[in-house]
């Protein structure tokens, strides 16, 4: 009896670390699931504000390989309720992002390389993008984002890009893979370059929108972007896992879903919807209307 | 401003070129084609009028200088410069006709305003209308095109093409009324 009591808590105790000592034993419980396409995998993330750091957040945690992390800004005190890994020490001594983001990394995970690049994106070596296998923007502008589309869409890196406004959110991914779909650049608007040009002419200061306030400063909460953070993650990894099986058999691995391919997924706060709006293919797109690199 | 990959830039300015070459607007081997830049001259067959020491003459053709810069097609992509003698309100052509590029001023919207559909065919069509159609109520701050101005405001173009006895052809007539491009910056 005794011997018994011992041979079960010997066994109890060797079940636990067998469960609990692997850091990602939960996520490997899910159908498809393959670590080392997350730990060998290296992710481009453009602009580390508010979104950019729930998906760095993500990514480090789940186990990625390597971080590309973009951005030329340095830390304000009005970015501080929205930035899980800003503080107010880093607002005051005016860091620049990608210093703190990467320091924050490495205490989360260790394990995890991030390349720090204080740059504007127009400046960064081209070859980046070609180093990566998932690009995601995380911008607060739409030139930047054309920019990040075109050279995703040129490599054939599959893009995630995301915005946010107040209640209001948006996620859209653009992979070249798939032919019949549609990229950021379809569907831009003479507006959008209307206003291109204003801030290229003008130094911003002719941008005002109709209440006087600058465009420039929209309103942001952190429960939105933790949420667009999120699911533009969730999309990283959907790429990260399922794009072998793609590329071999022509479609999606049904145990890891569909990323949305030339699809926004809008998300309304204030009725608590989701929605999935399928993106128009431009035949005359300055960009997916011409080859892209073999 | 965003551009866009280096061999779809090339591509992309191939068919521009290819295009307007059935405009018969591109001067003779003017075509400099550099890494990051591509530069041209183009002859635009309009009417219009040139003015040298207080002698106003009409003119037909017309020479710009165009260099497309990396960030073409998007907004700013082009610099101009207008290198033959002008007389009219919105075009201040180049003091020393040298190639200079964005030395001489057009006012025209669709320079400023690029649109998605626009191309260098359109563009060039636009500077043959704006050649025909002066608009001598938003004039250049430059004292011969304020000149200019006062001229075009008084006689309208149509009248002083009667006066200085140029028929137009038919088909010419028709097509430049199909380009008009309004102006109304």
């Amino acid at each position: 009896m005794q011997n018994n009591k011992k041979n079960r808590e010997e066994l109890k105790v060797y079940g636990i670390e067998s469960i609990d000592s692997d850091k990602f034993d939960r996520q490997k419980r899910i159908t498809g699931w393959d670590q080392s396409k997350i730990s060998n995998a290296t992710v481009m993330i453009i602009g580390v504000g508010a979104t950019g750091n729930e998906v760095v957040k993500n990514l480090v945690l789940t186990g990625i390989g390597k971080l590309i992390i973009v951005d030329y800004d340095f830390i304000n005190n009005s970015n501080l309720n929205r930035c899980v890994m800003f503080n107010a020490k880093s607002a005051q001594d005016k860091d620049y992002k990608v210093d703190v983001v990467k320091k924050a990394c490495e205490e989360l995970n260790p394990d995890v390389e991030v390349v720090a690049v204080r740059k504007n994106l127009k400046d960064i070596n081209k070859t980046l993008y070609e180093q990566s296998n998932v690009i995601c923007s995380c911008l607060d502008n739409v030139e930047a984002r054309i920019e990040a589309n075109n050279y995703a869409y040129y490599y054939g890196i599959p893009f995630i890009d995301s915005g946010i406004e107040d209640f209001f959110g948006s996620v859209q991914s653009v992979y070249s893979g798939v032919e019949d779909a549609a990229c950021l650049q379809c569907s831009i608007s003479n507006a959008d370059l209307d206003l291109m040009w204003k801030k290229f002419s003008c130094t911003g200061q002719e941008i005002t929108s109709e209440n006087g306030e600058t465009i420039g400063k929209i309103a942001t909460i952190i429960t939105t972007t933790s949420i667009i953070g999120g699911l533009q993650s969730q999309q990283v990894l959907k790429f990260l896992l399922g794009i072998d099986y793609y590329k071999e058999n022509q479609e999606w691995n049904p145990h890891l879903g569909t990323p949305m391919i030339g699809k926004q997924l809008t998300y309304n706060g204030l009725l608590n919807k989701f929605r999935i709006v399928e993106k128009i293919k431009n035949p005359d797109c300055w960009i997916c209307s011409y080859k892209k690199k073999k | 401003m965003p551009e866009l990959p280096h061999e779809i830039w090339k591509d992309r300015i191939n068919n521009e070129l290819n295009n307007i070459k059935n405009l018969n607007v591109l001067a003779e081997n003017s075509i400099l084609k550099g890494n990051d830049s591509v530069e041209f001259s183009i002859k635009i067959n309009a009417f219009g009028f040139t003015k040298i020491q207080e002698d106003l003459k009409p003119k037909k053709i017309h020479r710009i200088f165009l260099k497309l810069n990396r960030q073409f097609p998007y907004p700013g992509g082009i610099d101009f410069s207008w290198t033959s003698n002008i007389f009219h309100p919105n075009i201040h052509p180049v003091e020393n006709p040298s190639r200079k590029p964005g030395t001489g001023y057009i006012c025209l919207n669709v320079l400023k305003k690029w649109s998605r559909l626009s191309d260098l065919e359109t563009t060039v069509k636009a500077l043959k209308s704006l050649i025909r159609h002066p608009n001598p109520d938003d004039p250049l701050n430059y004292p011969i095109c304020l000149e200019a101005a006062e001229f075009f405001k008084k006689k309208s173009m149509e009248d002083l093409e009667k006066e200085f006895g140029i028929e137009e052809k038919e088909n010419e007539e028709k097509e430049s009324e199909e380009d008009v491009i309004i102006i109304d910056d």
